[in-house]
């Protein structure tokens, strides 16, 4: 049976833009208030393990001049700017996401009129025959207080309905990442069963943030020392879903931090370990556990999968690679470091960590400065590459000390933002700064200032974010290019 | 017809260091790049202070091309001429003849591996290369890397 588009994945800003676009009546020239509005998304899609996601990239408003028909009951556009937007997914391999406005449906179900159906019926099948896979069409209509949306399902050739609408990134300082708008026609949702072993915690969590809790679907990357603990704080509390990625195995030094792991362990890797122990504690949690670094083509697939990334990894190439996961594919990161420096004659000890969420408009871990440049280059040079460094005396570096109190204080820190994250605004008590600082010496947390910058590279105005499958990550040494020229210095030609 | 979905980074990379040719080639003259995969980048005539034994040098590099890769993953060495010395016919510190073993044709076309690798690296996002880092500001390095030639000489 062939895979179903799960849902459309928008950033905060983008979704913002659209609502503003769609159901403002304004003084435009030309423009009659009150109209049904519509604009196109073009969208990259997400084709991972367990679901198909299409994540939009950029919003084409169409303006008066765009339209053949415009009334408060009907919108067409003109020609021309259909014929744009499909050149644009033709040449540059974007799907299609038409969204128009039912600007006086204020109704708690909005949903696509007769004629809107009658339309898809006629105009889906003829787009999926002039543009080939992985070409995906989805409609959207979109009310005061409510949507629909549906996409072309072209292996059996019949119009189904998207789940929901997920939108990523905040709208205030006080709001969560994450906000799910089920679509009208989506199934309806399945009476959530109540499992005894959570009584404890339902009084501060609440039903509605245990019940999102158990649909989450969370990839841990790094199960070292913060990791160990994430994973299983994580199906304590009763997650329902856990993608455990990490390449390596538990050494015996290790054993003075990775919760749950024991002697008879050394050996093992570290995510069957703890996918193990798991099984074995929460049950009623599904586990995935992928022994592959993240960028390798089984890891990402079932990282792409996830709701939300959590970041327990020691490398900056490891960091920046979730950096772009997250960006690309619009899937909240929650990072979280630790770290020991000794204390010298000139320099104090210190003893720390922190903890960071990146979703779109808030920045990201490049343009707050936390990415060691030269490390990263070196995480993500080719073999050959980093045996050349190691033999020139660089890419090596002493195992840093590493505790397992700082660990679970900060680990505890990632998984209560991972809760906030699945709280709903309404149910949100207090402002929750983007980045937590810990100091472990004066035993205490501040919030830091991060701001997002128009000018970055990665999560910019021109930068990555939404490029989905379109661009998909991969390693330096996977993406080997054709040979490159035996290329002679022009002074000795 | 050429796979899209593979070619979407390489053409944003490739993009990119076309732009940088152009603002390099206002400076140093021919700039070129691998127009097929944006994996390096060339300038045939960079200027370098005195007390060398060469006015201008060739310099070739190479760009980072995973993804994530340039410019979010700086570049780094830089490949010159490989009969470069001080005035005196010294050698230099941080120059090597020989590359990573997947270089060898490099090396056999008279081409030597500078060290330098960056602390700080904010790259500069793709409406304002000015703004930021990137190749121009990496060239700018390079060019302030020759004018010590207290340390590159090893000179006491």
């Amino acid at each position: 049976m062939a895979r179903e588009v799960d849902d459309i994945v928008l950033s905060s800003t983008l979704w913002s833009e659209l609502r503003s676009h769609l159901l403002t009546t304004n003084d435009r020239p030309g423009s009659r208030g009150g109209n049904e509005q519509m604009a196109f998304i073009l969208a990259a899609p997400n084709v991972s393990a367990s679901r198909i996601r299409l994540v939009g990239h950029e919003l084409l408003r169409a303006q008066p001049t765009d339209l053949d028909h415009q009334s408060p009951s009907a919108i067409s556009p003109n020609g021309q700017f259909v014929a744009t937007a499909l050149t644009r997914c033709r040449r540059e391999g974007w799907s299609l996401i038409e969204v128009h406005s039912h600007p006086f449906d204020s109704a708690p179900h909005t949903t696509f009129s007769s004629i809107d159906w009658s339309n898809d019926r006629m105009k889906m099948p003829r787009l999926a025959s002039m543009l080939p896979e992985p070409f995906y069409h989805a409609t959207m209509v979109v009310g005061q207080n409510s949507l629909d949306a549906h996409y072309y399902q072209r292996t059996i050739s019949t119009i189904r309905p998207v789940q929901q609408v997920t939108i990523v990134g905040s709208f205030s300082e006080d709001s969560p990442v994450l906000h799910y708008f089920p679509a009208s026609s989506s199934a309806a949702a399945s009476v959530f069963p109540q499992d005894a072993r959570h009584d404890r915690q339902l009084p501060l969590l609440g039903a509605a943030t245990q019940e999102a809790l158990s649909k989450a679907r969370v990839a841990v990357v790094g199960l070292g020392g913060l990791g160990s603990f994430v994973a299983l704080e994580l199906a304590y509390l009763g997650i329902g879903h856990l993608i455990l990625i990490d390449p390596d195995r538990i050494e015996l030094s290790n054993l003075n931090r990775l919760i749950g792991a024991g002697p008879d362990d050394v050996g093992r890797y570290k995510v069957d370990v703890f996918r193990d122990l798991i099984e074995r504690v929460a049950p009623g949690v599904e586990v995935t556990a992928v022994a592959a670094p993240l960028l390798d083509s089984s890891a990402l697939h079932h990282a792409k999968a996830a709701d939300l990334l959590l970041g327990c990894v020691d490398t900056h190439g490891a960091r920046l690679s979730l950096n772009h996961l997250s960006i690309r594919y619009l899937i909240p990161l929650i990072d979280a470091g630790t770290g020991a420096r000794l204390g010298t004659d000139s320099l104090e000890a210190k003893l720390g960590g922190q903890v960071q969420v990146v979703a779109p408009g808030a920045g990201c871990l490049e343009c707050r400065g936390f990415i060691h440049p030269q490390r990263a280059a070196y995480d993500l040079a080719p073999p050959e590459l980093q045996e050349y460094e190691r033999d020139h005396g660089y890419g090596t570096e002493e195992a840093r000390p590493s505790v397992i109190f700082l660990n679970g204080v900060v680990a505890s820190m990632q998984v209560a933002e991972t809760v906030r994250t699945f709280t709903a605004a309404s149910a949100r008590k207090a402002v929750n700064p983007k980045l937590v600082m810990y100091d472990a010496q004066a035993q205490r947390t501040f919030p830091a200032a991060v701001r997002y910058s128009p000018e970055c590279a990665t999560c910019g105005t021109d930068g990555v974010t939404g490029l989905a499958d379109l661009a998909p990550l991969q390693a330096a040494f996977q993406a080997a290019p054709t040979a490159r020229p035996a290329f002679a210095r022009a002074s000795l030609s | 017809m050429p796979s899209i979905t593979k070619d979407l980074e390489t053409r944003r990379r490739l993009s990119r260091l076309k732009t940088e040719a152009l603002l390099l080639s206002r400076r140093f003259g021919d700039a070129r790049f691998d127009t097929e995969s944006g994996t390096w980048f060339y300038v045939e005539r960079f200027p370098i202070a005195a007390g060398w034994n060469k006015s201008h040098i060739e310099v070739l590099i190479d760009i980072p091309y995973g993804t994530p890769g340039y410019p979010s993953v700086p570049p780094e060495w830089f490949w010159t001429d490989h009969d470069l010395r001080t005035t005196e016919g010294q050698s230099l510190n941080h120059f090597f003849t020989r590359g990573p073993s997947t270089d060898k044709e490099h090396l056999n076309h008279g081409w030597g591996h500078f060290c330098v690798h960056l602390i700080g690296w904010r790259p500069a996002g793709g409406a304002d290369l000015l703004r930021g880092h990137s190749l121009l500001t990496y060239l700018d390095l390079i060019a302030t890397i020759f004018r010590d030639r207290r340390t590159l000489s090893g000179a006491r």
